[in-house]
């Protein structure tokens, strides 16, 4: 009774998506934070289109915005101004209740701190997102969720909580919870920026990987040597995105 | 891997936040148990005091009125039974006669012979132990009876008649009679005989008293006139029996005679009982609130891979339900236990039987309400605005809250500390952070000071019911009285007295006993009305002090003047300044003129009359019936020995001595009285002082676990253990000290609006307000040292962890 109430009061059904439409698109996004010291516009107008089965890698100096970017791609953070769609649904237009179950089916978020939940082992970590959407059966979930750690080569530390991994084998964990509910795009804010150069290679081959299979991927780092690993790189300065010639400038 | 089909990872995450850290989940069970705690015994003790005091009273039948009259034969009895509207009747014989203690004095007893013992049917005695019915020449004591007159079963009673012979009786066993006044109130003692044994007394075998009860149909609420009216039926009844009716006494219907002492009580728990519902929720909605700030970046998370507001939040509401759950089954056992004990006190006070503890389904109710629904409910708003946030800002919360000044309280603060700039730095931060989270802030102080007001109005009503006491007792100038069974020369009374060694002044004065009767007309002096006792002292006496609170005291020259005391005008209201008052002494109606009222001396109904008019009146001019005595020594001990040197004195040269009342003795007796209700209103404070210490303990620590992550960026910018230490206990003193100030300022009203009520339930009357300093005290150093204490213990926790595991703590 009380579960049908919550659940009436916070209704999270999603709008049709829209067809043929880019993995991602983004037109004239603006974003401000108010803070004490007055207004700060980290994106001034943004446009991007992201292609299906592309590797995107944003790259940008520290407060370029290139953070707050993709944050507007995963509806982890609004925009204060224009249009956000991605996979043809306006992100932008969704409750903060929608969005949750949009992300949940359509976006895997890979975080710079891993962000796992520390009272959990690895593999329920996984199995966290299944859970909440409801996607797979209940019996094929444990398996499901193993095969993605072995997959990303965790699979032995299945039943240990986050506190006894080390930060390589946590970001593959995340890596894995973010394949849970296999999502056409995959957005990662650094993943590599706590790793050591060698783990950060294996979890870049990991994404490599991963678009050869057909998934549209966002990674923000700061690296040139792994943004060139990838199939595009997007630069971000000062809240803009720079055109290919600006972006060979900067990178002077 | 069956085990995650039935028990999927979001409730995993659920059981290991509840299981996972056991510290927190301690405090927070903690801090809701000692609400339900609370709740559940005031809630039950009331019930159980209720249940038991109406089942103990109720069992005995008690009499709607007892009529007094000189000895009648039983078939009389038998004839106002007959009476339509008296539903049961019942006679039996009182004597008055004087006992010995084990502590060798003399007190006075009401023996009560009982025709048929197995036949009661009116204020029923019962059995307890030893022998039933009593045998000849035996008695039977009252339970409450026993411990003050240190004789138990077996032991032997040395009484004195009012014809003044020695008798030994045996006590053979122990009753329990409920419709008496506990001889802790009435400082009277009382046994049971059968009516053989009245001859062995020097007393002939008939009945003096007739207890009965009206038919239902009589009754009209809590209206005493209707069984009045039946009383009056029951007078002429006896009066056609030839016999002189003296006096017709009715009870309220449906009240204990104890009523008024039961109220306050009862207003007291009551009082409690909200107060600690109170505090129950406070500390619900603090405790709630700080798990769920703990939590927000994990609510971020699950929200990033997908989780539902709705999920998230049935998650959280069945955390908090669980913790409820868990704190109910702490605490509802220990509240009922708890209450068995309440309620043992106070029936070993009352004289009635504690019932046994029992588990009222709606104490239950209660306890599930406060201990689950409450904390929902507080969890409620929280939760959904912790699931509102957008995952950015939940993920970027890393436990240290914004130190951004906003409202003008914040800027009101930081401009004051601006002026401490020579505070060190870590204690400035510390009152910082103090005013910083002002719904938390609030919340604890709340809490603090609503325990702490109520702790201070407790200790002030107390020290209220002690100068009301002091104030009372201040009347009594002289040290010892000796009342006559008849009156003799007021000169040959000095005379006798002043030759006992060791007096030092000595002053007859006239008494007697009598009825103030509401009018002159024939017809009032059938009337219902209570006894009081006529006191006749000089006019320039200086043996008593009475404090006159409404026109003036007797003056040389006064005829028919009378001063009435409060007690006096509390049963008989139309007494006022000026107006006409009969009395009726004896078979005399005396009529005079109220010229003032006097406080009363908690001692009885007394009024006072010039001593030449009324020895005039009753036509014993010259002569007196007691004698106040001041001793040489001030020792309590000499002056007992002196009360029974008097009372030997004046046997042996010929004078019938009635009652000698040594005033120490007295005096303790009252305050004996006070002290049931000092000693319920200290256990009282006691336990809010535990609800407020636990709740403390409890928040100050879920406050300081919370800023775990806190303690590390000091420990890790170089702070040392000592620093951190007194960043915490500096913010507990500032809210310890703030509690208590607001506390303080509170309990001000409280204690008067308090003492006022608790007056007017137990004296009838508001008592002389005072205000505890001491209690104010107390708290201060109560709140200061548990709110240190309560937050030095999970900060020194916090402080032995490395950098590291504290940077990671979630």
């Amino acid at each position: 009774m009380l579960g049908r109430w919550l659940s009436a009061l916070v209704a999270g059904d999603l709008p049709e998506p829209r067809e043929g439409a880019a993995a991602v698109e983004l037109a004239a996004v603006r974003k401000v934070f108010v803070t004490g010291a007055g207004e700060f516009e980290a994106l001034k107008g943004v446009d991007l289109q992201v292609a299906h089965g592309e590797f995107a890698a944003v790259v940008g100096k520290s407060g370029s915005g290139k953070s707050t970017l993709i944050n507007m791609i995963t509806g982890i953070d609004r925009p204060t101004e224009g249009e956000v769609w991605v996979a043809g649904t306006p992100v932008h237009t969704l409750t903060e209740n929608q969005i949750a179950v949009w992300r949940g089916r359509t976006v895997g978020v890979v975080f710079q701190f891993f962000q796992l939940l520390p009272a959990l082992t690895a593999l329920e970590n996984v199995m966290l997102p299944m859970d909440f959407c409801g996607v797979y059966d209940p019996l094929e979930r444990p398996e499901r969720a193993l095969r993605l750690l072995d997959m990303v080569g965790v699979g032995d530390q299945a039943g240990k909580l986050p506190s006894n991994l080390s930060g390589g084998q946590q970001q593959r964990v995340a890596i894995a919870r973010s394949l849970a509910n296999d999502p056409p795009l995959l957005v990662a804010d650094e993943p590599t920026g706590n790793l050591d150069s060698r783990t950060a290679e294996q979890v870049i081959d990991l994404f490599c990987e991963l678009a050869r299979g057909g998934k549209t991927i966002l990674m923000v780092t700061h690296d040139n040597d792994i943004a060139r690993r990838g199939s595009r790189i997007v630069t971000v300065a000062e809240g803009r995105i720079l055109s290919g010639e600006q972006a060979e400038r900067e990178r002077i | 891997m069956i085990s995650y089909v039935m028990f999927p990872p979001r409730w995993r995450k659920v059981w290991a936040d509840l299981w996972g850290n056991k510290l927190r989940t301690l405090l927070v069970v903690l801090s809701i148990s000692v609400g339900v705690f609370a709740v559940g015994m005031v809630y039950s003790s009331y019930l159980m005091f209720q249940r038991d005091l109406a089942v103990s009273w109720g069992s005995a039948s008690p009499a709607s009125a007892s009529i007094y009259a000189d000895p009648f034969e039983e078939e009389l009895v038998d004839s106002v039974r007959s009476l339509r509207n008296v539903k049961e009747a019942e006679g039996r014989r009182n004597v008055d006669l004087r006992v010995r203690t084990a502590g060798g004095e003399w007190k006075q007893m009401l023996l009560t012979a009982i025709p048929d013992y197995n036949e009661q049917k009116v204020n029923i005695v019962r059995p307890q132990s030893g022998a039933w019915p009593p045998g000849d020449g035996d008695v039977l004591l009252e339970r409450s009876s026993l411990t003050a007159l240190g004789i138990n079963q077996g032991g032997t009673l040395e009484v004195e008649t009012p014809s003044g012979h020695k008798r030994s009786m045996k006590v053979t066993g122990i009753v329990y009679d409920p419709s008496q006044f506990p001889s802790l109130f009435s400082g009277r003692y009382y046994g049971y005989i059968n009516m053989d044994t009245l001859e062995k007394l020097d007393e002939e075998q008939r009945l003096d008293q007739v207890n009965f009860v009206v038919q239902p149909w009589v009754l009209q609420g809590k209206e005493t006139a209707p069984v009045e009216a039946v009383g009056r039926q029951v007078w002429s009844k006896l009066e056609q029996g030839n016999t002189t009716v003296f006096w017709l006494q009715v009870n309220k219907p449906g009240e204990h005679p104890m009523q008024a002492a039961i109220n306050a009580m009862l207003l007291l728990l009551a009082i409690l009982g909200v107060l600690s519902l109170f505090l129950g929720t406070f500390l619900l909605v603090n405790t709630v609130s700080a798990i769920l700030t703990q939590q927000v970046r994990q609510v971020g998370i699950m929200k990033a891979v997908g989780g539902r507001r709705d999920q998230i939040l049935r998650m959280y509401l069945v955390l908090v339900g669980a913790y409820g759950l868990l704190a109910l089954t702490v605490a509802a056992p220990l509240g009922a236990l708890a209450a068995g004990g309440v309620t043992g006190f106070i029936s070993g006070i009352f004289n009635f039987n504690s019932g046994g503890v029992e588990f009222p389904s709606q104490v239950l109710l209660l306890e599930a309400a406060v201990a689950v629904l409450a904390p929902l409910a507080a969890a409620l708003w929280p939760v959904w605005q912790g699931t509102g946030v957008t995952v950015r800002e939940a993920v970027s919360d890393y436990g240290i809250g914004g130190i951004e000044a906003q409202g003008r309280l914040d800027r009101w603060v930081d401009t004051g500390l601006q002026k401490l700039q020579k505070l060190p730095r870590p204690v400035l931060l510390s009152l910082r952070n103090t005013f910083r989270r002002k719904g938390r802030l609030v919340l604890t102080l709340l809490t603090l000071t609503v325990a702490g007001t109520v702790f201070m109005a407790v200790f002030s009503v107390r020290a209220s019911l002690y100068t009301t006491l002091d104030r009372a007792l201040d009347y009594f100038r002289y040290d010892i009285s000796v009342g006559f069974t008849q009156s003799y020369r007021a000169s040959r009374i000095e005379q006798e007295v002043l030759r006992v060694p060791g007096v030092k002044e000595a002053e007859a004065w006239g008494f007697t006993s009598g009825r103030v009767l509401r009018d002159e007309r024939k017809e009032s002096e059938d009337e219902a009305s209570k006894n009081v006792f006529i006191l006749a002292p000089p006019m320039d006496t200086k043996m008593i002090q009475p404090k006159i609170i409404e026109g003036r005291w007797l003056m040389p020259g006064d005829e028919s003047a009378l001063v009435v005391n409060t007690e006096v005008t509390k049963d008989n209201p139309q007494l006022k300044v000026g107006m006409p008052a009969v009395i009726k002494a004896g078979t005399r109606k005396l009529r005079c003129t109220v010229v003032g009222i006097a406080q009363s001396t908690l001692t009885g109904p007394f009024v006072y009359a010039p001593y030449e008019w009324l020895t005039g009146a009753v036509q014993e001019a010259g002569r007196a019936r007691s004698v106040q005595v001041i001793a040489q020594s001030a020792d309590p001990g000499e002056q007992s020995a002196l009360g029974r040197a008097l009372e030997e004195h004046m046997k042996n040269n010929g004078l019938r001595v009635q009652n000698v009342d040594v005033t120490w003795e007295q005096k303790q007796r009252i305050r004996s009285q006070f002290d049931i209700l000092t000693v319920f209103l200290l256990i009282m404070a006691v336990l809010l002082a535990i609800v407020g210490a636990l709740g403390l303990t409890g928040t100050m620590g879920i406050n300081v676990l919370e800023r775990t992550r806190e303690i590390g960026v000091m420990r890790a910018i170089g702070a040392s253990s000592a620093e951190i230490g007194k960043v915490f206990v500096v913010e507990a003193l500032c809210i310890g000290l703030l509690s208590w100030l607001a506390g303080a300022l509170l309990a001000l009203p409280v204690a008067a609006l308090l003492s006022h009520q608790v007056g007017v339930l137990f004296l009838q009357n508001p008592l002389a307000f005072s205000f505890s300093f001491l209690g104010v005290g107390i708290w201060l150093v109560l709140s200061v040292a548990l709110s240190v204490l309560a937050s030095l213990l999970p900060a020194w926790n916090a402080a032995r962890l490395s950098v590291r595991e504290v940077l990671s703590y979630e």
